[in-house]
């Protein structure tokens, strides 16, 4: 099982504009070859607690998930579930990222698991947890907004290039993680 | 026409320099791992630059501007590139200070505004583009309106800290178009756009 972090970006770096914005991302092309490969790879999503709070907000839940072409098992990562209203496809997690990345390796079987949300793949990263990186690379400057893996961590991580491709106006990037602590 | 073209090299996270940059360490900590695909012998910083393969190509592109524009910042740390960075070709340094108080080098003008210097730039350049340089000139660039393009060298490691190319823009979006994307060698990949203001 492999844990690949999946992200549209801007050539800036960020996964998310001012006020969460996403328009940007839907506005450069439709989804890729390598979007397709690597939803098909998914037997479990990972995300956090921001994430399922705009995809309920925005994209009526986990019906948004690739556009409606996900349909397995949904885990949220947060210190306070909600208490009304959830969608029985998702589960939430309490007890930290171990549990997490248990329950969702376990519910991924033989598949991989995604990880949705900046800051949990950066958890992700600074626990040695993931295997890969997945980016679409939008052709536009933010300027401000949700950086990819947010901000400060002094973990330095060497990846290995998997492949690249032109995709309508997005570039598709896929990387392995190499190395998760250096020095 | 000429344009003029920002060549950085930068992680995957946005950062063109570590943390604790200073004149003495002008890539900050760990940075010389961006420039590593330049040269030849990837552990030597002063070995040849790399002229073979896709990575040669991206050199030799950047090699045969006719004019270099760039900020203090920039060329402070590395200095001056001793007065000439390739071939003989006029050097722009923008800087808020009185020129007459800094450093004087046959090939370089000093100006305090990002548009005169970028001009001035494309007219000594003549055919041939502009070869621009730097974090902060960048930004500068992009909000006055006067970068053409865009080259970056994205290299397969995540920084996590440092100093970023593209901060303090305005919450302005800025579209781009993508002109090439080449697979360089060592896992480097340059992907060139054009700015759309």
């Amino acid at each position: 099982v492999s844990a690949i972090c999946h992200h549209t970006i801007s050539l800036d770096g960020y996964v998310a504009g001012p006020d969460d914005s996403m328009d940007w991302a839907f506005a450069h092309g439709r989804p890729t070859a390598l979007a397709d490969e690597t939803l098909n790879r998914l037997g479990a999503i990972l995300a956090g607690r921001r994430w399922y709070e705009l995809a309920k907000e925005r994209w009526n839940g986990v019906d948004g998930i690739y556009g409606g072409a996900y349909a397995g098992p949904v885990f949220v990562l947060t210190h306070s579930p909600p208490h009304d209203d959830v969608d029985p496809r998702i589960t939430f997690i309490t007890d930290g990222i171990e549990e997490a990345v248990a329950n969702a390796q376990f519910a991924a079987g033989e598949k991989d698991v995604g990880i949705f949300g900046a800051s949990l793949s950066r958890q992700y990263l600074n626990a040695g947890l993931l295997d890969e990186i997945v980016l679409h690379v939008a052709p536009v400057l933010l300027g401000r907004g949700v950086s990819l893996f947010g901000d400060g961590s002094d973990e330095r991580v060497e990846l290995e290039r998997v492949s690249v491709a032109a995709a309508d106006g997005l570039t598709d990037l896929r990387f392995r993680v190499v190395k998760q602590r250096q020095g | 026409m000429s344009a003029t073209v920002l060549y950085m090299s930068i992680s995957l996270d946005g950062f063109i320099a570590g943390p604790n940059e200073r004149v003495d360490n002008g890539l900050g900590d760990g940075g010389e791992r961006l420039h590593e695909w330049l040269t030849e012998a990837e552990a030597d910083p002063a070995a040849a630059l790399v002229r073979s393969g896709v990575n040669g190509q991206i050199v030799d592109e950047f090699m045969s501007t006719g004019a270099v524009v760039a900020g203090r910042g920039t060329v402070e740390p590395a200095g001056y590139w001793g007065g000439d960075h390739h071939d003989g070709v006029p050097i722009f340094i923008l800087t808020r200070q009185n020129p007459a108080s800094l450093k004087q080098w046959p090939l370089v003008t000093y100006l305090n505004d990002i548009s005169t210097a970028m001009s001035r730039a494309k007219e000594a350049a003549g055919e041939k583009n502009v070869l621009v340089h730097g974090a902060g000139i960048t930004q500068l660039a992009l909000a006055a309106g006067a970068l053409d393009e865009i080259e970056l060298h994205v290299v397969p490691v995540l920084f996590g800290q440092g100093r970023r190319l593209f901060d303090g823009l305005a919450a302005k979006q800025i579209e781009l178009e993508r002109i090439r994307i080449l697979e360089g060698e060592n896992g480097v990949t340059h992907m060139h756009y054009r700015v759309q203001y």
